[in-house]
């Protein structure tokens, strides 16, 4: 390095010193579920979610992917179940200012699969016959148009995540909304 | 939101007109004669003798839940309507076994009656109808209990390849608990094609007659036919209307549900509402012959579905399009 050119020396120091672009994004949040299947419907279950994304790159293309996973907690809870669910998740998302929307897919394991069930014909055969094509293994388009990002505060609204079982006669779509999820940039 | 996946996830086959038959000339002459055989008194006087046995008989015992939320199920009766089917398909010279079973507190009957097959007797085309009902259940379901009566009293004049088995199932109201328990039974039987009959007898010329399934279109007149299939008993369906373009019988319009038929899909619920639902979910090609119930007939599950609110006509018309094609599945007649 010249010591010729103080002021190029001086930008260099500072462009070092700068701290790296956070990377880790993680957010807690409130979220509903609504499953449809074939005769029934689920109760509407109120979920709790943790999750943790990093983005792909610093800069360039790539930067605009994050991936990651997480966890939710949801009420009520399916008989015999753990009433939780895991999942993974990869989004693409833009950077206009603030406004971070975004939108990506997920895979999870749910233990949350339940209907209704008729308590006016209790022992029809019906419902067991859905009951038994429904497996933990899920898959859903996620939309995230309402998110911010306030510095290194993450904000985001009205989540839509639109999925489906997996099972090969799975009769289960997937009605997610998001309500409000509030995290941080690590 | 439900409707636009319903509508996403359905194939809509409407009268799908084919464009040549499989059928010969000769076994066209052979079907529509067997189909001149189905006569309009008969199958009304077996609805007349089946409404008359619901009204005399007792009905189910039923809780207070479902007293305050579905009436209809304090209304149901099947025990006399079961003795009547089983006193007729015997009077056609038919041997009847039973098939006992019971799922919670309710104890089940179904009949089986088969005309044995000549050189394929272990392959089975079945039709059959519930015979337990709502109030006097003319069109629900004493129209398909007639009808299974007059096919067995029809068919049993002739022989067929295949065994034709003529099945009364009980308690399909609370939830197909007869048919459920005739398909867990099957073991290694094979199944060469079904059709169920669930309210075949209500027709209605009128414009706006016809509501449409949620989520599906269907034509506004309630004067056809509804057969409804899945990928499996799609060919069943086209043979039907193949032999229904070439014998003239009535208008039908078929919904075919892709896959297996128990889609996520919530419109499924609307073609999966009767017995051959537990054969769908058997992998068995079945197919639901249908007036539609309550999206036309406004006397669906109460105490006027009576024999009076039926149109004869269409009825026997229905039941002649059935006749030959269980009659051309079971690889007949000889």
């Amino acid at each position: 390095m010249s010591t010729r050119n103080p002021l190029l020396a001086a930008a260099l120091l500072l462009a070092t010193a700068a701290p790296a672009a956070p990377r880790h994004e993680l957010s807690a949040g409130v979220a509903t579920l609504l499953q449809l299947g074939t005769f029934r419907t689920s109760p509407d279950i109120l979920m709790v979610e943790l999750k943790g994304l990093r983005t792909a790159a610093e800069e360039g293309p790539w930067s605009a992917v994050q991936f990651g996973g997480g966890l939710r907690v949801g009420w009520p809870a399916a008989r015999g179940h753990p009433p939780l669910e895991a999942f993974l998740q990869a989004q693409l998302g833009a950077k206009l200012g603030p406004w971070r929307p975004a939108a990506g897919f997920e895979l999870g394991l749910t233990g949350l699969n339940q209907r209704f069930y008729s308590l006016v014909y209790p022992d029809n055969r019906l419902e067991g016959y859905e009951d038994a094509t429904l497996g933990p293994a899920y898959g859903a388009f996620t939309l995230s148009p309402v998110r911010f990002q306030l510095g290194r505060v993450q904000l985001s609204a009205l989540q839509l995540n639109l999925g489906t079982g997996l099972g090969p006669r799975d009769s289960s779509v997937r009605v997610q909304v998001g309500v409000l999820s509030l995290g941080g940039w690590l | 939101m439900r409707k636009t996946l319903a509508a996403a996830g359905l194939l809509l086959a409407c009268a799908c007109a084919p464009t040549s038959s499989r059928f010969s000339e000769e076994q066209l002459a052979r079907l529509s004669t067997l189909a001149g055989q189905v006569e309009t008194g008969q199958l009304m006087g077996h609805v007349r003798a089946l409404t008359r046995s619901h009204q005399e008989d007792t009905p189910l015992s039923c809780t207070p839940v479902q007293r305050e939320q579905y009436a209809p199920a304090c209304f149901m009766t099947r025990d006399r309507a079961r003795d009547l089917m089983k006193s007729r398909l015997e009077a056609v010279g038919l041997q009847v076994r039973t098939q006992e079973g019971q799922r919670g507190a309710l104890t089940f009957t179904n009949l089986i009656a088969d005309l044995p097959g000549t050189t394929r007797p272990e392959e089975i085309v079945l039709v059959g109808a519930h015979f337990d009902a709502h109030y006097m259940g003319a069109d629900d379901n004493s129209t398909g209990v007639a009808g299974v009566l007059e096919l067995a009293r029809v068919l049993s004049q002739y022989r067929f390849e295949r065994t034709l088995r003529f099945v009364g199932f009980d308690l399909e109201e609370p939830g197909m608990l007869g048919s459920g328990h005739y398909v867990d039974a099957l073991g290694q039987e094979k199944l060469a094609g079904v059709i169920i009959f669930d309210c075949i007898g209500y027709y209605d010329t009128r414009p706006g007659s016809q509501k449409s399934l949620p989520g599906l279109p269907a034509p506004d007149t309630g004067d056809f036919l509804a057969i409804m299939g899945n990928d499996h008993s799609l060919g069943l369906a086209t043979d039907l209307h193949q032999l229904n373009d070439t014998l003239q019988l009535m208008k039908l319009v078929s919904i075919i549900a892709p896959g297996d038929g128990t889609s996520t899909v919530s419109v499924s619920e609307s073609l999966m509402r009767s017995d051959h639902a537990a054969f769908w979910y058997g992998g068995h090609k079945a197919l639901f012959l249908t007036d539609t119930a309550d999206f036309r007939n406004p006397h669906y599950h109460q105490a006027t579905d009576v024999i009076d609110t039926l149109d004869p006509e269409s009825f026997r018309r229905a039941v002649q399009i059935s006749a030959v094609g269980l009659a051309t599945w079971a690889g007949g007649p000889r």
